[in-house]
């Protein structure tokens, strides 16, 4: 379903008197992996492995500088509503002067959806869909807690019903029980409503549980990818190796 | 609410009131010449006194309270938004749109305010609307460094990302969600920006260049009062209590503002 | 010198006063012993970072109370007068924070802060200090220590201001060290190679460690206690691997089949 190939992200860093370039940074180099339709791929990757800027590329917020990201199945003029992105933290994901609802209703506004007077009940049906209650629409981001802050970024992620749904690093603020009806929750939703997900994380045990492919990645470069399986029981790249050594402890 | 804010507004209330109220409390008309009572001290008749043509000191300062209080406002009107649409479009595009921008603005920062605003009135007529105008027009420099530093840093905030995620276009991005989080540095800004610009329109009317008379402005006021210091200290005392009054309102406004946003 | 080296009865810490009295912590009672390695875990506002500021008289004293009894060496740390309780904490018991910035100052190098420690409490002159603190730094594994201490902290990487901030608390060889998430901010390679470091301090150097954290996969490679909080109690006390294999507490049993489904690998 996504095609990446050879993708490479260089950032300029701007400074100087009329803002000329004084330095480059290559974020990305040379990346190049596929996700199927339906199943869960999972992005490995520590800090600065570019992982995030991946994820950005992926759902056009940021141009690569070379190469080419490639949808099949999706209708390029409704690009923004097929694919969608849930960020990695929750709190600065959300405007904090809009209430839930608004946060939720946005894209539906943004891509006329639904008529003014169902709006409500979609918001609503949405908030279901995360397990929350409908007052909660109500409320300002302030007023909510991580969790419930981090399902609101998913209900507003899933109310144009996209087909293709990349998160980044979705459950590392979260709480350990939390993080665990997170999880539920999130594989149910693919199920129910029949998408693909890219993962970006770097916990293993996320990984192993819910992915069936994996591309790991280290300063800009795809090292290792294959089968969840065969990468974590037989690593070929040292960085892998290395991973794998801090997971178990 | 805070203490600041609840001063300031008590005080900028009672003028803006008094302003707008002015043709009903007012005692006497602001040009109104007595010529029986020149110079009078405070008394029943005149509270505050009388000036070297006869004229009632507080029913001027009511009506100039009109003048500068307007003034004050509708500059800054003037300069927050001409700073709001700079500053936007400077934080927002960045590149050369932002340089260019950046570098008017540094090259009108060379010249002291003062003598821009010299220079333009020594030009055009001094009529309040001009004087309004040119103060907004030389002070839109620093809304607009501070509306781009807010955008530039709430550009890169994760919630905008979402809202190009979800299909928005650059002008919702801007309305919806960068500008209500602006809000609050430029709303202190603003309301200290307009005590400064009571503060320039009284100097240039002291000078002679701002409001003509027999349109009183507590800056005129104070010019006849060069003349009279020693002998009516009312003539002075009331007009630069008024000014300093003002001032210290709007700076306890913008103070409460900037504790609220903590 | 037998018996524990901390013993913590009943500690209780509110913040507020009438009725918008919270209670952050209640009633926790624990031992840590001589050269033992106790893991507070929990989740988030179950207390057990308040819990450590308040046995280390580090939370601020109009805002919070404190009540109950912390005895380390036999001497009652709680209301104990703060100029006695300075030469406690960095000397005999020593803090590392999550985020190695609220540690150290960004206007001085770490070579300085470091030797600034090692002579508040050991009394040392300038260039000794300072000669001290690069061999701490080493000790701690940065391969060039001498640069580090010439360095500011916005200079060096998240790992290691962790390991200058590890530094800095050992200076003093203290007994006891309290580390509250160090590693929660870091990567996963730099937070084995601190959770490593750490521990071969501990054997070389021979202190009491306190570990707060909320990652059970940390608890489970380095402690010989768990103590796990739940909403300001300490609900659950016991030997690590007892805790894994049989927990008692609901809340404990929670939290383990949480971090089966997505902690542990």
């Amino acid at each position: 379903m996504l095609s990446v190939r050879n993708v490479s992200k260089d950032f300029t860093l701007s400074g100087g008197v009329l803002g000329f370039r004084s330095g480059i940074v290559a974020a990305l180099r040379g990346v190049s992996f596929d996700v199927r339709k339906g199943e869960t791929f999972a992005l490995i990757g520590e800090s600065g492995s570019g992982k995030t800027t991946m994820a950005r590329i992926i759902a056009r917020l940021t141009p690569p500088t070379s190469g080419e990201v490639l949808f099949k199945g999706i209708n390029e003029e409704s690009f923004r509503k097929e694919v969608q992105i849930v960020f990695q933290n929750p709190y600065a994901s959300l405007n904090p002067r809009m209430r839930a609802g608004e946060i939720i209703a946005e894209p539906l506004m943004i891509n006329r959806l639904v008529k003014k007077a169902s709006l409500r009940e979609k918001v609503v049906s949405l908030l279901k869909m995360v397990e929350m209650p409908s007052d909660a629409a109500e409320r300002l981001p302030s007023q909510l807690s991580g969790g419930q802050r981090q399902r609101i970024c998913i209900a507003r992620a899933l109310a144009t019903a996209p087909k293709f749904l990349i998160l980044d690093e979705p459950l590392s603020s979260l709480d350990l029980t939390i993080q665990a009806r997170m999880l539920d929750m999130l594989m149910k939703l693919k199920e129910r409503l029949g998408m693909t997900y890219l993962f970006i994380t770097h916990n293993l045990c996320l990984v192993k549980k819910t992915a069936a492919r994996v591309a790991v990645m280290k300063d800009g470069r795809v090292v290792e990818q294959g089968e969840t399986g065969r990468v974590f029981s037989a690593p070929q790249h040292p960085y892998t190796r290395q991973l794998l050594f801090v997971a178990r402890g | 609410m805070n203490r600041p804010i609840l001063t300031g507004i008590c005080i900028v209330g009672i003028m803006a009131l008094a302003a707008l109220a002015a043709p009903l409390i007012s005692p006497y008309q602001p040009a109104q010449i007595d010529a029986g009572s020149i110079l009078c001290a405070p008394s029943s008749a005149h509270l505050l006194g009388t000036d070297s043509l006869g004229r009632d000191v507080l029913s001027r300062l009511i009506y100039g309270a009109r003048i500068s209080l307007s003034v004050g406002m509708i500059a800054v009107g003037i300069s927050t938004l001409l700073g709001v649409v700079f500053g936007s479009l400077s934080g927002f595009y960045g590149g050369s749109v932002d340089a260019f921008i950046m570098r008017c603005v540094d090259v009108m920062l060379c010249f002291p305010a003062f003598f821009l605003i010299l220079a333009a009135v020594a030009f055009l007529d001094s009529s309040i609307l001009n004087i309004m105008i040119i103060i907004g027009l030389t002070s839109w420099m620093g809304p607009a460094r501070l509306v781009r530093a807010e955008i530039m840093a709430l550009k890169e905030r994760e919630f905008v990302e979402a809202a190009r995620a979800s299909g928005a276009g650059s002008l919702r991005i801007i309305v919806r969600h960068i500008l209500p989080n602006a809000c609050g540095p430029l709303l202190v800004n603003a309301t200290l920006a307009v005590a400064g610009a009571i503060l320039l329109e009284s100097g240039l009317s002291f000078l002679g260049l701002g409001v003509q008379p027999p349109v009183p402005s507590w800056g005129n006021m104070l010019t006849e009062a060069k003349a009279t210091l020693g002998v009516a200290w009312w003539i002075t005392v009331f007009p630069g209590g008024a000014i300093f009054l003002a001032i210290i309102g709007f700076n306890f406004i913008a103070e409460g503002i900037r504790k609220e946003l903590g | 010198m037998s018996g524990p080296l901390l013993s913590v009865r009943d500690l209780s810490v509110t913040f507020g006063r009438g009725a918008g009295e919270v209670a952050a912590a209640r009633g926790v009672s624990f031992d840590i012993g001589r050269g033992e390695t106790l893991v507070m875990a929990g989740e988030s506002g179950s207390g057990k970072t308040v819990t450590s500021l308040a046995i280390c008289g580090l939370l601020p004293e109009g805002v919070a109370s404190v009540s109950g009894s912390a005895l380390f060496d036999g001497e009652e740390l709680i209301g104990m007068p703060p100029e006695r309780l300075r030469s406690f904490r960095g000397g005999r018991i020593a803090y590392i924070f999550q985020e190695p910035s609220s540690f150290l100052n960004p206007v001085y190098s770490i070579g300085e802060q470091i030797a600034e420690a090692v002579r508040l409490h050991r009394g040392a002159g300038r260039a000794a200090a300072l000669r001290e603190a690069v061999k701490l730094l080493e000790m701690s594994g940065i391969s060039d220590a001498q640069r580090a201490a010439r360095s500011y902290p916005h200079q060096l990487s998240g790992g290691m201001n962790q390991r200058a901030a590890i530094s800095m608390a050992l200076a003093c060889k203290p007994e006891l060290l309290v580390a509250d998430e160090p590693t929660t901010s870091l990567d996963m390679t730099t937070e084995a190679e601190i959770i490593g470091l750490l521990m071969r301090l501990k054997q070389e150097m021979r202190f009491s460690l306190l570990f707060i954290t909320h990652n059970l996969a940390i608890a489970e490679r380095i402690a010989d206690k768990v103590a796990v909080m739940f909403k300001g109690e300490l609900v659950e006390n016991r030997k690590k691997d007892e805790l894994f294999a049989c927990p008692e507490h609901a809340h404990t049993r929670e939290l383990l089949a949480a971090y089966e489904k997505v902690g542990r690998f």
